[in-house]
């Protein structure tokens, strides 16, 4: 809010300066010892995109600086989020091989938004190697594009063709802007706090307790888990639109209701877009032409590490790897069958096919995200063995719904599935960008009150910040 | 590039293997059932075979429609 009227009376030529100070501060609130090191990452990635355009004619040259912004940017990123999980792995293989050495494992705290922002500076440093645009020469208008606070923490990934355009231009006040803005923030707040983290507590509850519920509960679990991790990093989404298109600006959309994919390469499409479309343009696309001799296997090799990437990008634990690894299964699948499911789309009815196909990718998806939430690969087999073992006890769930207070549960379920059945509607006025007015009084009003009357109140946290 | 045209029409006819398939200037990969991230590269290499040039990865990078590409094949064939 202060951020907002200090930029609403600034004129429009320095409101970029505006918001880069505030982006600044509110990072250095957030974690300050970390404010250096963003700032770093700002230099280094400006000075070298300047550095390859320089030197566009001499491939050698540039490639050298290229390597210098993505080593860095990949430098930082490795050394505070995967060096603990590296030094794991060595400790571990060195106790094997002798029980007199011991090595602490380095644990560094993870500095917040530094999966985000590397990777957006990595982007645009690939960006200027291949021509795609000229580097900017302006320091500020560099240093917004990579710290800009609506989407620092978790995204959208921001691409350089979306946000110079704008950062460019000066940002005009308009009351639609608003308008928007509070209607998107505060249908990610509804999302947040009535719904994600309401089902945040039963998830704990189950994942916390593997070894006592059955197949059948660790199912709803599981479900449950889709839906809060949804509702919770889309609500972030939302809030970070809402929040920079009071400032004009136009971020990208992350989510189009994935849980109604029928493949999972549909699925890709539709959840956390802005990773998915960033890993597609700079690692899968440049690794499957660079091996396209391979043909189909090439495709197969680009699947593999991206997908790999993907799962250690979100997180230093095995299970993130089994997570990208399940979907690079599915996604091998899915190619190499593309012939022979074409023909049975045709050969079953539609209705049958679709609704099978739907299913599938579901469960294929719930059992992805089995490893996503679990502690440990140890958790999550003994979870999966229990899902497939004995999913069939439906007393089982009747018994814990009871132990969560029955009525209590219930009521969540309502308000789930009225997310559920309402999210399409309110998002689909979104993406048209344009809002009725007085709908948007209403909406408010009902969503504020919603808020406020089954909001769960607390410490607020988000899944994806500690990405 | 109106000459490379209908030969790639040809190309995109043959890669997703239907002939009812028509393609302009600002045709993308969300126009065309099959046309995605996998089979864009047999699209490429269907590409090359077809006007008999080579498509590195670097020169796939900044394809954003069918002008691009047919862009593309105009300066790889005339140089």
């Amino acid at each position: 809010m202060v951020v907002f009227s200090v930029w609403l009376i600034t004129p429009r030529r320095f409101r970029w300066a505006i918001l880069l100070v505030a982006s600044l501060f509110f990072y250095a609130w957030a974690k300050p010892i970390y404010l250096g090191l963003l700032v770093a990452t700002i230099l280094v990635s400006f000075y070298s995109a300047l550095k390859m355009d320089e030197h566009t004619k001499e491939t050698s040259k540039k490639l050298w600086y290229l390597y210098l912004s993505i080593g860095f940017n990949l430098g930082v990123l490795i050394v505070f989020k995967y060096l603990g999980f590296f030094t794991d792995i060595f400790a571990h293989f060195v106790a094997l091989l002798s029980s007199n050495i011991s090595i602490n494992p380095l644990k560094l705290m993870l500095p917040i938004g530094i999966s985000f922002y590397t990777f957006q500076s990595i982007g645009y440093s690939f960006d200027v190697y291949y021509k795609l645009r000229k580097p900017e020469r302006h320091i500020g208008y560099f240093a917004l594009f990579v710290s800009f606070f609506p989407q620092i923490l978790s995204g959208p990934i921001g691409r350089s063709n979306e946000l110079f355009p704008q950062i460019h231009q000066p940002q005009k006040f308009s009351w639609d802007n608003v308008g928007y803005g509070i209607q998107r923030f505060t249908w990610g707040l509804f999302k947040k706090i009535v719904i994600a983290d309401r089902l945040d507590a039963y998830v704990n509850t189950i994942y916390e307790n593997i070894g006592t519920y059955q197949g059948s509960v660790l199912w709803l679990g599981t479900i449950l888990f889709a839906f809060q991790l949804y509702a919770d990093f889309s609500a972030y989404t939302d809030m970070a639109i809402g929040v920079a298109r009071f400032f004009g600006f136009k971020l990208a959309e992350n989510f189009d209701f994935p849980f109604l994919s029928k493949s999972i390469t549909e699925f890709w499409r539709r959840w956390h877009i802005s990773l998915s479309n960033w890993l597609r343009d700079y690692l899968y696309t440049p690794l499957q032409f660079s091996k396209k001799k391979w043909k189909k296997w090439a495709t197969v090799y680009a699947i593999f590490v991206t997908f790999f990437i993907c799962g250690l990008w979100h997180g230093a634990k095995f299970t993130f790897v089994i997570f990208g690894l399940i979907q690079a299964l599915a996604l091998t699948y899915e190619m190499l069958t593309r012939d022979k499911r074409q023909k049975w789309s045709k050969t079953f009815p539609p209705f049958l096919y679709n609704n099978f196909s739907w299913f599938f990718t579901f469960v294929v998806t719930l059992i992805s995200f089995v490893f996503f939430r679990a502690d440990s690969t140890a958790d999550a087999f003994l979870l999966l063995q229990k899902q497939f073992t004995t999913f069939y006890d439906l007393s089982a769930v009747k018994l814990f719904i009871k132990q969560q207070g029955g009525i209590s549960f219930l009521f969540s379920m309502l308000l789930l599935l009225f997310f559920i059945l309402i999210d399409k509607s309110f998002s689909n006025r979104f993406k048209q960008q344009t809002i009725n007015p007085y709908l948007l009084n209403a909406m408010v009003s009902v969503l504020i009150v919603i808020i406020i009357l089954f909001g769960t109140f607390g410490k607020i946290n988000f899944i994806y910040f500690q990405f | 590039m109106e000459k490379y045209h209908e030969q790639l029409t040809q190309v995109f006819r043959n890669v997703f293997q239907n002939n009812s398939i028509e393609i302009t200037r600002s045709t993308t990969a969300v126009d065309i059932d099959q046309w995605d991230s996998i089979t864009h590269l047999d699209l490429i290499t269907a590409t090359e075979e077809a006007f008999k040039i080579e498509i590195t990865g670097f020169d796939v990078m900044g394809l954003k429609n069918v002008g691009d590409l047919l862009d593309l094949i105009a300066r790889k064939l005339e140089g």
